[in-house]
């Protein structure tokens, strides 16, 4: 994999080095890609011509809705068109257009861990940041986040402020506060017990059926971690915040540290960490907080 | 109700004796939209019962008076012309506060004597969590999950169950296959299934990760699905095997 950084402030730009990075790629024969808002694919399509019938296009707006499910359409793109014989792919990606700083925080996490969840498929990413839309402090931190820049002519140079993605996840991740409003869950019973107790909570709390089947499967998967690498499970909380439905289990494991953890796609070589990236995808939000006497994860729904 | 289908489709006759008293809803229930559950109920080949009356009349399990009970059902079933006869039951209404409760185990022992002799297939369907563990065990033992063609108890908790169908090259799971009870599925591939698999998943109602991971069984050997649910299809994909040429998941 090559993920580079493109930054660019006006049209001339975005097709000199994007049009250009599409085009040999379908020169090349790779697979292309272009993940862009309308007006963008609209300038790179007229410029590439006939070769634009052949650049597929993903909107942005769709694609990018929250990282984890981004990582996992990813995964699941480059999978499939290495499944359908492509021997290389090229994408040219960019954010939608958010309205704070802050709301790109989870983005910049996203760009470290995309080093790692999509290492493994022969795929060369090129992402756009638009300084006329994207504010400079986030650019700046785009740096830390992309092993690569693009130059003048596409020339590829590496990044000085290139950082480990675990640390650049890591101090990018707030420590989650304590929720006072959660009530305990009896720990008696099997797997399936307390998922039929889990149930009953989540339906007495008027959590739509839809939430209710997802985070029973998150449930399991946290639970059968704390069975198997946590020492058993030794408490579990559930309640409401904020209109959302919280459940906490804990274990007396030492837990991990591992700030990518249940964010790398699961591959036939790697046995672990397949509960968490489940657990991940189908929940709004995850937290792992480890404490003095054991492992919390803490799931949103 | 997958026991119920294959038997009709055997032209069995079979008895269906049921937890609740109210055997016109359970009737509309096993119906559905299928024509042909419906005539069967009609001409008398899919018969339901009230099974309290049916196991205990007297508000008291008898062992002797059921298995009577069941050959007289047997003798009456090989008189009118069928091939033979398929008894289900639901066991929930029975808890150690009927008198007979502890006959149980040695009820379900000796029907497996009455099944070996070829003409009645039984299911006993447990509901999870209303007996004590140390019943549902023997219970699973007297349910023989590799030689019965039917459903039958894979684990003791009685969550899920497994059966070999169309003469044993597909496995049939319905329940709840999670990580407590992934290692059973494991180890029954291991024992009687290798080399490519097929498996029914249209009446498994939960599976998680490891269950999903149990399919593959110690070997990762070829893994044919039927009846995927949508969560399922969802987790076959979270998983990567949409593009893992050893699975097939059939539409």
């Amino acid at each position: 994999m090559e993920h580079a950084l493109f930054v660019y402030d006006d049209d001339a730009e975005l097709v000199g080095s994007a049009g250009s990075f599409l085009r040999h790629g379908v020169e090349r024969g790779s697979a292309t890609l272009m993940v862009v808002e309308d007006r963008k694919s609209e300038v790179l399509r007229e410029v590439l011509g006939a070769d634009g019938a052949r650049v597929q296009l993903i909107d942005c707006d769709t694609h990018y809705t929250r990282p984890e499910a981004a990582l996992a359409d990813y995964d699941a793109t480059l999978r499939r068109l290495t499944h359908q014989g492509a021997e290389s792919v090229c994408l040219f990606a960019e954010l939608p257009r958010l309205r704070t700083s802050a709301a790109y925080a989870r983005w910049v996490a996203y760009e470290a861990i995309v080093n790692r969840a999509l290492a493994h498929h022969p795929v060369s990413i090129v992402c756009g940041y638009d300084t006329r839309v994207v504010p400079d402090t986030v650019v700046e931190e785009m740096q830390r986040t992309h092993p690569c820049l693009l130059g003048d002519r596409n020339a590829i140079h590496e990044s000085p402020a290139y950082g480990e993605p675990a640390e650049v996840v890591r101090a990018l991740t707030p420590d989650p506060e304590p929720v006072a409003e959660l009530e305990p869950l009896a720990l008696e019973g099997d797997a399936f017990t307390l998922r039929r107790r889990l149930r009953e909570r989540m339906e007495a709390a008027s959590v739509p059926p839809a939430d209710v089947e997802e985070m029973l499967l998150a449930a399991d998967e946290a639970l059968a971690n704390a069975e198997r690498h946590g020492g058993g499970v030794t408490q579990l909380r559930a309640g409401c915040v904020d209109g959302q439905f919280v459940l906490e289990i804990s274990d007396r494991g030492r837990g991990f540290d591992d700030p990518l953890a249940g964010y790398l796609p699961p591959r036939p070589d790697r046995a672990y960490g397949v509960g968490l990236w489940v657990a991940r995808q189908v929940t709004r939000r995850l937290d792992v907080i480890p404490g003095p006497d054991g492992l919390t994860v803490r799931l949103w729904i | 109700m997958s026991f119920v289908r294959d038997a009709l489709a055997r032209s069995h006759k079979v008895i269906y004796l049921c937890e609740h008293e109210n055997l016109d809803e359970l009737a509309q229930e096993l119906v559905g939209d299928r024509e042909d559950v419906a005539q069967a109920i009609e001409r008398g080949q899919l018969e339901l019962r009230c099974a309290a009356n049916a196991y205990a009349p007297d508000s008291g399990f008898d062992i002797e008076r059921m298995l009577e009970a069941m050959h007289a059902d047997r003798d009456q079933t090989l008189a009118e012309g069928y091939p033979g006869l398929s008894i289900t039951g639901e066991m929930g209404w029975l808890h150690r506060d009927v008198p007979g409760y502890e006959q149980l185990p040695e009820y379900e022992r000796r029907l497996a004597d009455v099944m070996a002799e070829g003409d009645v297939v039984a299911l006993c369907q447990y509901a999870h969590g209303e007996f004590e563990p140390a019943t549902l065990a023997d219970v699973a033992a007297a349910h023989t999950v590799d030689l019965s063609p039917e459903l039958a108890a894979l684990v003791r908790t009685g969550c899920l169950a497994a059966a070999r169908v169309d003469d044993g090259q597909m496995l049939r799971l319905a329940g709840e296959l999670d990580f407590a009870c992934a290692d059973a599925l494991v180890s029954v591939l291991a024992g009687h299934f290798h080399g490519p698999l097929q498996l029914d998943l249209a009446e498994l109602r939960y599976v998680d990760v490891a269950g999903m991971r149990a399919m593959r069984g110690r070997t990762g050997q070829r893994l044919t699905i039927s009846g995927a649910s949508a969560s399922v299809r969802r987790l076959v994909a979270l998983l990567g095997w949409d593009t893992d040429p050893g699975v097939e998941v059939l539409v």
